[in-house]
């Protein structure tokens, strides 16, 4: 942890520093909620409905957000100096923490604003925040690795997004399978057997990813 | 084993297989019975594609932990492998999808997963494509290979058995596990599996020797280019590393 505050403080400064990407990225997902919402404005969408468009949505923002936090190094060429200031495996690991943290906020308002937009009850918030946070981890823990990967090739954002996806299928199915009852029935039985799914699947990112990404770099 | 034996033993089986899916009695709970017989080659296509998953996984955490970059070869052709049965499952899938359901594409579970498993397996080649000439090109795809691994096991065995989705399912669930399969199908699926999996293998083990032969030249010509460019080199730097042109199995 001694290693990644340092990372992550440093990430804090340059997102304050240059507020204006932080605006950017906020502003694109409210856009693009908007819009997907205006297009469903005449439709009374169904919880199973809602639950699909809402993945979809959370799903396009971090894919079009999160590569950022690797890219920029590569931008700025600061990524030799940050690789002799901390070993690879480390420097993922507090990416992927601000990344989910900062992704979160986002998903977070962009979930509530979606709610209002397509006039559907808001669900359990005590369950629904936890729950975007850990979908915001799997989410951003995957893409960081797959922008990592495909970091030298080119063009790198659309081999990062077409290796992220198919790892990604199997937690956006139940993340989809948790948002459905969480807005229909709480106490249903599936919500356990879904929320271990995604909560396992958190657990070999956290155990896999960063020894991956140590022996590639290492 | 001769190898020829093996090779003739292999033909005869494969032959077998044929005429025994052709011969077996059709499925009456099916639209058209005869048709459902294709499910002898769709099923085994569907495990053998798993199985060579599999197989790439093994030699992909090989690769990780133990740094042998032979398993480099054997993981590359064991994931063509696996793409290429996941396409045949595909395609016998839709055939039979059509024949006896209808529509080429039902958004069955199983057919669902099948295509996530095709994306993934497809996602992966694009990865060894756009490697070609990176120096850490074995790791990185042994890596995502490896991560794929769970993804893989998620769609085929856990997916299709999920509450909410095995309630839309077409495919039946119970007919093999709970010994439903008539005895002459239950034979007939073992036999065509067991032998187009000894087919797969077969090809799989031949284009790793081939893929070793071809790597091992190149490797040989790299080296006698730099020995023409460095002129230092004595006929004895020859004998000291000595170039091989063929290699034990």
């Amino acid at each position: 942890m001694n290693r990644i505050l340092p990372i992550l403080y440093k990430e804090t400064l340059c997102e304050i520093r240059s507020k204006q990407i932080l605006m950017t990225t906020s502003l694109f997902s409210i856009i693009l909620v908007f819009l997907m919402s205006y297009s469903f404005s005449n439709i009374i969408l169904t919880a199973e409905m809602s639950s699909n468009l809402l993945m979809m949505i959370i799903l396009f923002i971090t894919l079009s957000t999160s590569p950022r936090f690797i890219s920029i190094e590569k931008d700025r060429k600061t990524f030799p100096f940050l690789r002799t200031f901390s070993n690879m495996e480390t420097i993922f690991k507090a990416k992927a923490i601000y990344a989910t943290i900062l992704n979160a906020f986002n998903l977070l308002v962009v979930s509530l604003l979606f709610f209002i937009f397509t006039l559907q009850n808001i669900p359990n918030l005590l369950l629904f925040i936890p729950f975007i946070f850990i979908l915001s981890f799997n989410l951003c823990s995957v893409i960081l690795f797959c922008s990592i990967i495909s970091e030298s090739m080119s063009p790198a954002w659309i081999y990062s997004n077409v290796l992220s996806i198919p790892l990604i299928i199997p937690q956006l199915i139940y993340a989809t399978q948790i948002l459905y009852v969480i807005q229909t029935d709480i106490t249903s039985s599936s919500l356990i057997e879904n929320i271990l799914g995604l909560i396992g699947f958190s657990l070999l990112k956290i155990f896999l990813l960063p020894s991956f990404v140590k022996n590639i770099y290492g | 084993m001769n190898n020829k034996i093996i090779a003739i033993i292999q033909y005869i089986g494969i032959n077998l297989a044929i005429i025994f899916s052709f011969s077996a009695p059709g499925a009456s709970q099916f639209q058209y019975p005869d048709l459902a017989r294709i499910i002898f080659w769709h099923l085994p296509c569907a495990m053998i594609s798993v199985i060579f998953h599999l197989i790439c996984g093994y030699h992909a955490f090989k690769i990780i932990k133990y740094s042998d970059t032979s398993s480099e070869v054997k993981m590359n052709n064991a994931l063509g492998m696996a793409a290429m049965m996941s396409t045949l499952t595909m395609l016998t899938g839709l055939l039979f999808s059509k024949v006896q359901w209808g529509a080429w594409w039902q958004w069955d579970a199983r057919q669902t997963s099948y295509l996530m498993l095709l994306l993934i397996f497809s996602s992966s080649l694009i990865l060894k494509k756009g490697l070609l000439h990176h120096s850490r090109k074995a790791k990185i795809t042994a890596v995502y290979n490896l991560t794929s691994i769970p993804v893989g096991i998620f769609l085929v065995f856990i997916y299709p058995r999920l509450t909410q989705i095995m309630q839309n399912s077409f495919h039946p669930s119970q007919t093999i596990q709970g010994g439903l399969l008539d005895q002459t199908y239950s034979f007939t699926l073992l036999f065509v599996g067991f032998n187009l999996f000894l087919l797969c293998y077969r090809i799989f083990h031949m284009k790793n020797k081939l893929d070793y032969t071809i790597i091992i030249k190149e490797n040989n010509h790299a080296r006698f280019r730099n020995m023409e460019l460095h002129s230092s080199h004595t006929s004895d730097s020859y004998m000291d590393s000595p170039i091989y042109l063929s290699r034990k199995n």
